[in-house]
């Protein structure tokens, strides 16, 4: 018996490699195991090593494993690339049609199938994917009838005979496995608790959120790894009175949506950071004129086109600082798949209590990582809009006077209208200017409307649901961690494993860039000797933005990553028994 | 029922004596009061230079958004809230050269809005740089040998691209300027109307008397048909772009 299998399927982009682990995946999830499925692939449709690792455990996992426990290849390249990822004792089953052959000094064992041919006396080899996972089902000790479903639902839509050979495929392939010693049984794992879990990206968890936080319209550019929100609102949207424009490149897109949001309807877009740094320019737009606007930012390897297809989080000074100018601006980062959801509601709302820019920071590995989720863990839904007003609220305005929708409040935050609204006329201009939002230069005025826009920030921090989430179970500890984004997954997992080596860690996940969770962070700070901080990027800029905002600590470490790939729990545990 | 008064405001424009802009400002008042609107109803956005302060000087909401991006920005306002009435204005740098992306891309979306462009030929608030309708040889601070590149053909882009509504304006007659903003804000779909609207100060070639010269109205060609595509698109390079009046409406 185990608790967790690391399992991956790798071939040629095109053979099947997703629909493979997707297929694997929906068996497992109504069984009430936890998975954590991660992809890789590479800018081109067809041809090129592609693979899909899906991790099964008994407990929830929000990580890749440290090692490979099974690899499935479809060809010899991808027994190359992969093989050194298997534990020892590893199991490489491969092909037999290609004639497989282990790497040199390789100490795992090989199993060729005959994948291929099973596949076509099923009736093509193209199902040699689904034979597979077949034998999967036979490895983990499960019954085939667990796919029964499963495979209805996959191929159901494409006529009974599709249906009829991929049932075989999987049933002879489950039959194969059942019948070799070697694998039969060899990965049996406990009984799931039987919950069924969506199985979903995060970027479905963004998708979900924009729409119970009332969001209506988006405007966006296609760009990987943000391009599923579009396609989903796309579909969505018009059913609910709603529009997703595709915009001619993401400046459009930006501008749309602050028009959309200025007009009263809650609209937003979705890129990563070659279309970040097209937004910039608006952004600061909605920071002078005060207007509403979510924009989520799903990182990915750069700089410039960078690897388009790779996680990175190097973004994390551009969505904080990359609009010139003082512009009022919130930077959130959600800190696993589980917090995308209740965060991006949450973003939604204080675009429009604190009337400006809200930039939500995703990243490859949050967003197109695929989980289980506990179901029922979505937070009451409450939609807050400030301090807006409508047309009864309003007295009549004086002849050609505008409203004073720029007022100097205590709070900072000036009374919203929209139009359409009568007696609410204003202007707005991305141009310094008055209470009414005429163009002004005067020097006191200026001080005041720029003191105006920054003072209504600092109530962000009270009202921000755990701008750091802490796991601190010790008050005074040899190390602190932290992270952010989806590096808190094998940070969680590296943290129990020192633990369990007697180590005495806390782990803090940061999940409020702007304005800075000053004193909350300092004082985690203070109960650690030294601290670690992890992160996707070779210029330590979360730690950057750390120094700049706390006080000296002279004992912050970094443990950095960048090659395009998610850190391994193993990985930042080794990092932080370094910084000990 | 409101008038043009109702769109005026006590606001000192900031443009110079004699800047064709201030008829552009007069003949939007005149349009929007002639149709019936209300103030409220009416979303006014701009571009940044000089006719981008245009919205400021309207009693009716007035967004004065970055350069180049007053069209994706008056998209989404319409876009979210059909029941505006929503204009986009701005200068020739603002929709043929920075934004000129964006301008086609709005004309083939064909989002009902109504866009005007204040066209002078130069860059007036950055006091007198070369412009992308500046034309060949034209002689400014960053063209001191004269212009080397062909002006946008402005109406041929717009027709090219699909607009719907295609119409060109003078400053210097304000009654048939209103008459187009009108039929353009009632166009159901884009509509594009380039107004010649004089740089007293920067062009010094480009003048009311010099486009009064050239200009040929429309309305008195014989037998012109403004739903003929083709024929608008013949009467335009014809005139090489001097022709005012409704030039194009898709029926």
């Amino acid at each position: 018996m185990v608790r967790q299998v690391s399992w991956k399927i790798g071939g040629q982009q095109g053979e099947g490699i997703e629909s493979a682990g997707e297929l694997l995946a929906e068996g497992l999830s109504h069984q009430g195991y936890y998975l954590y499925g991660y992809r890789l692939f590479s800018s081109r449709i067809r041809g090129g090593h592609t693979n899909y690792n899906i991790r099964v455990s008994l407990a929830p996992i929000a990580s890749i494993a440290d090692n490979l426990d099974v690899l499935f290849a479809l060809d010899q390249e991808t027994v190359g690339l992969c093989a050194g990822e298997l534990c020892a004792g590893g199991l490489v089953v491969a092909d037999a049609v290609f004639l497989p052959v282990l790497p040199e000094n390789f100490q795992g064992t090989l199993i060729a199938v005959p994948l291929a041919e099973i596949a076509a006396q099923a009736g093509s080899t193209k199902m040699k994917n689904v034979v597979a996972v077949g034998m999967t089902a036979a490895m983990l000790g499960l019954g085939a009838e667990i796919w029964e479903e499963p495979l209805h639902k996959e191929f159901g839509e494409k006529g009974d005979k599709v249906l009829q050979e991929n049932l075989s495929a999987f049933r002879s392939g489950w039959h194969y496995a059942m019948k070799a010693p070697e694998l039969a049984g060899r990965y049996k794992m406990d009984t799931g608790d039987g919950t069924s879990r969506p199985y979903i990206i995060g970027n479905d968890a963004i998708n979900a959120g924009a729409i119970a936080a009332g969001a209506r319209f988006m405007a966006a550019y296609p760009i990987t790894p943000a391009s599923e929100i579009m396609e989903a609102m796309v579909k969505r949207l018009p059913e609910l009175g709603g529009r997703m424009v595709q915009a001619e490149d993401e400046i459009a897109a930006c501008m749309m949506a602050i028009g959309a949001n200025y007009a009263g309807v809650r609209a937003f877009t979705a890129t990563s950071g070659p279309g970040l740094s097209l937004m910039a320019e608006s952004i600061g737009l909605a920071g002078m004129t005060e207007t509403p606007l979510v924009v989520f930012d799903v990182q990915r390897g750069g700089p410039s086109t960078g690897l388009p297809t790779k996680h990175e989080q190097s973004d994390i000074m551009a969505a904080v600082f990359s609009t010139h100018g003082d512009a009022p601006k919130i930077v959130m980062a959600p800190d696993s798949i589980a917090a995308i959801y209740p965060d991006t509601v949450e973003a939604f709302n204080l675009a429009e209590e604190y009337q400006c820019p809200v930039i939500v920071l995703s990243d490859m590995q949050l967003s197109l990582g695929k989980q289980t989720i506990d179901p029922g863990s979505e937070t009451d839904i409450q939609l807050r809009h400030g301090n807006l007003q409508s047309a009864g609220d309003l007295p009549e305005l004086p002849q050609n006077q505008y409203f004073k929708r720029y007022q100097i409040t205590a709070d900072g935050i000036s009374p919203r209208v929209i139009p359409g609204t009568k007696n609410g006329i204003h202007h707005s201009t991305g141009l310094e200017h008055d209470e009414t939002g005429r163009p002004f230069e005067g020097s006191v005025n200026r001080v005041a409307q720029t003191d105006k826009r920054h003072r209504k920030l600092t109530t962000v921090q009270a009202r921000f649901v755990e701008p750091i989430r802490v796991d601190a179970s010790d008050a005074e500890a040899e190390l602190l961690v932290i992270g952010i984004g989806a590096a808190n997954g094998p940070i969680a997992e590296a943290v129990l494993k020192l633990r369990q080596d007697g180590v005495c860690v806390n782990h803090v996940r940061l999940r409020l860039l702007q304005p800075f969770p000053v004193e909350a962070l300092e004082a985690e700070m203070a109960k650690a000797r030294k601290i670690v901080i992890v992160e996707h990027n070779a210029t330590s800029q979360l730690a950057a933005l750390i120094r700049m905002h706390t006080k000296p600590a002279g004992r912050m470490h970094s443990v950095l990553k960048y090659d395009g790939n998610p850190f391994r729990p193993a990985e930042v545990a080794a990092g932080c028994k370094e910084v000990l | 029922m409101s008038s043009a008064a109702d769109f005026q405001t006590k606001v000192k424009q900031n443009w110079c004596p004699g800047c064709g802009d201030y008829s552009v400002q007069a003949a939007m008042q005149r349009a929007l009061g002639d149709i019936g609107l209300e103030p409220h109803e009416v979303v006014i956005v701009s571009g940044i230079g000089c006719s981008g302060r245009l919205p400021g000087y309207m009693n009716a909401y007035g967004f004065h958004s970055t350069h180049g991006r007053s069209l994706p920005m008056a998209q989404g306002v319409k876009m979210a809230n059909p029941a505006l009435t929503v204009l986009a204005c701005g200068g020739d740098g603002d929709g043929f050269a920075i934004g000129l992306g964006h301008t086609m891309h709005a004309m083939r979306r064909n989002v009902d809005i109504t866009y005007i462009v204040m066209d002078n030929h130069i860059y007036g608030l950055t006091k007198g740089q070369v412009s992308p309708r500046s034309d060949l040889g034209f002689k400014t601070r960053t063209s001191p040998n004269g212009a080397a590149e062909t002006p946008i053909p402005a109406l041929e882009v717009a027709l090219a691209a699909g607009a719907g509504f295609v119409a060109q304006g003078f400053s210097k007659d304000l009654g048939e300027l209103a008459g187009l903003i009108a039929a353009g804000v009632r166009h159901k779909g884009f509509s594009f109307i380039n107004v010649f609207s004089p740089c007293v100060t920067f062009n010094k070639v480009n003048t009311y008397e010099w486009y009064s010269r050239r200009l040929i109205k429309i309305s008195g060609l014989a037998g012109y048909d403004s739903s003929d595509r083709a024929a608008a698109m013949n009467c335009v390079m014809e005139y090489d772009g001097m022709v005012s009046g409704l030039i194009y409406e898709r029926k």
